[in-house]
């Protein structure tokens, strides 16, 4: 009697056995004995559509820019080919060829996949040799140099702000001046 | 220059693994893992129309973390007892105790552990920043109506079948 999906136990992978299921939401799994609930959704039992592209006819019809066999049934909202069904992907909203997902996933929040965060660099330069002391006179200008660079640079895609860079660039100033000041008064005492 | 609408919005708090955290953030179509070191963060996104099922099962994270801090109560509280008995002021001993109990209570109110798996064709991604029963329960009770939402938009059959032989490349 199966009465949950033929899924793989979360913790050790292997395929639960239909008894493993108490009900379609509670069950154990018989291999490493870890009791579980879950929570199923449609796409567990629909079947996707699937991708059919059509056969070029007539001349007349347009042809996709890859596959010139198949007809062209859109275009590509990033460079403007012709797409047959195969060839256009939905893609962060947009329904693009894949050459162009490789440029897009650079710059679109919803595609990209990493990013430097630079203010965490720059506040980390900042801060963290204050506890080697003289360090401060070598990082804090790279924690300022880290801010500038950084300034115009993408940020973080959760949390936008510039509080860090500008946190970063106070205590990077601070500290520059006070090398200068130590530094002046070395000088003015050696004169 | 109007101020571009922020595209996530946080579902957990981050939680600290070895050299990095996590946190989870919702968007309109889809769940954003993220895992960053402080100078580098990394997305995975998980898609609405692509989840089939959440796992949850059951973890002994609220033991591990109270282990620890029980034995250190134990012992400041053995501390405590020992300077109050030679007439002086326990301030070190009675400040770690404090904490410790704090952070035992704490730990305590947090609930049970737990661990989170969501189920697609391809994979069981777990997710990170789950880490207590009480605060999965509300994630999943936010994400059930958008899973389904979404679902139901996308797994409807929509376009009809095609006049004419295929051609695939």
């Amino acid at each position: 009697m199966t009465v949950g999906p033929a899924l793989p136990c979360p913790k050790c992978r292997r395929a639960l056995e239909p008894l493993s299921w108490r009900d379609t939401q509670r069950g154990t799994c018989w291999s490493c004995k870890t009791d579980f609930e879950f929570l199923g959704f449609p796409a567990l039992t629909a079947a996707r559509a699937k991708v059919v592209p059509k056969a070029v006819l007539v001349a007349e019809h347009a042809t996709c820019f890859y596959h010139l066999e198949n007809q062209a049934e859109t275009v590509c909202d990033a460079c403007g080919r012709f797409l047959c069904t195969v060839c256009a992907i939905d893609f962060a909203g947009r329904r693009i060829c894949p050459p162009c997902i490789a440029a897009v996933k650079k710059n679109d929040a919803q595609a990209v996949s990493e990013r430097t965060l630079y203010d965490g660099i720059a506040l980390g330069l900042a801060v963290l040799p204050i506890l080697f002391g003289p360090a401060t006179m070598v990082t804090s200008p790279v924690a300022l140099g880290f801010v500038v660079a950084g300034w115009r640079k993408p940020r973080s895609l959760v949390t936008a702000g510039r509080t860090k860079l500008i946190l970063a660039a106070v205590i990077a100033l601070i500290e520059i001046a006070m090398w200068a000041f130590v530094l002046i008064v070395i000088w003015a005492r050696k004169k | 220059m109007a101020k571009a609408p922020r595209l996530y919005t946080r579902l957990t708090r981050p939680t600290t693994s070895v050299g990095s955290y996590q946190s989870l953030w919702l968007a309109p179509d889809h769940l954003l893992v993220v895992s960053s070191t402080g100078y580098n963060e990394e997305y995975r996104r998980i898609q609405f129309r692509d989840i089939q099922g959440i796992f949850t099962i059951g973890s002994e994270r609220r033991l591990y973390w109270s282990l620890p801090w029980a034995v250190l109560a134990l012992f400041s509280g053995l501390f405590v007892l020992n300077t109050v008995y030679h007439r002086q002021n326990p301030y070190v001993s009675g400040a770690l105790l404090t904490i410790a109990a704090i952070v035992l209570l704490w730990n305590q109110l947090l609930g049970p552990g737990c661990k989170v798996f969501v189920v697609t064709g391809v994979q069981t991604l777990r997710l990170p920043s789950i880490v207590r029963r009480r605060k999965a329960q509300k994630v999943l009770a936010r994400l059930q109506p958008l899973i389904a939402m979404e679902q139901a938009f996308h797994l409807t059959p929509a376009s009809p079948p095609p006049d004419s032989p295929p051609v695939v490349a």
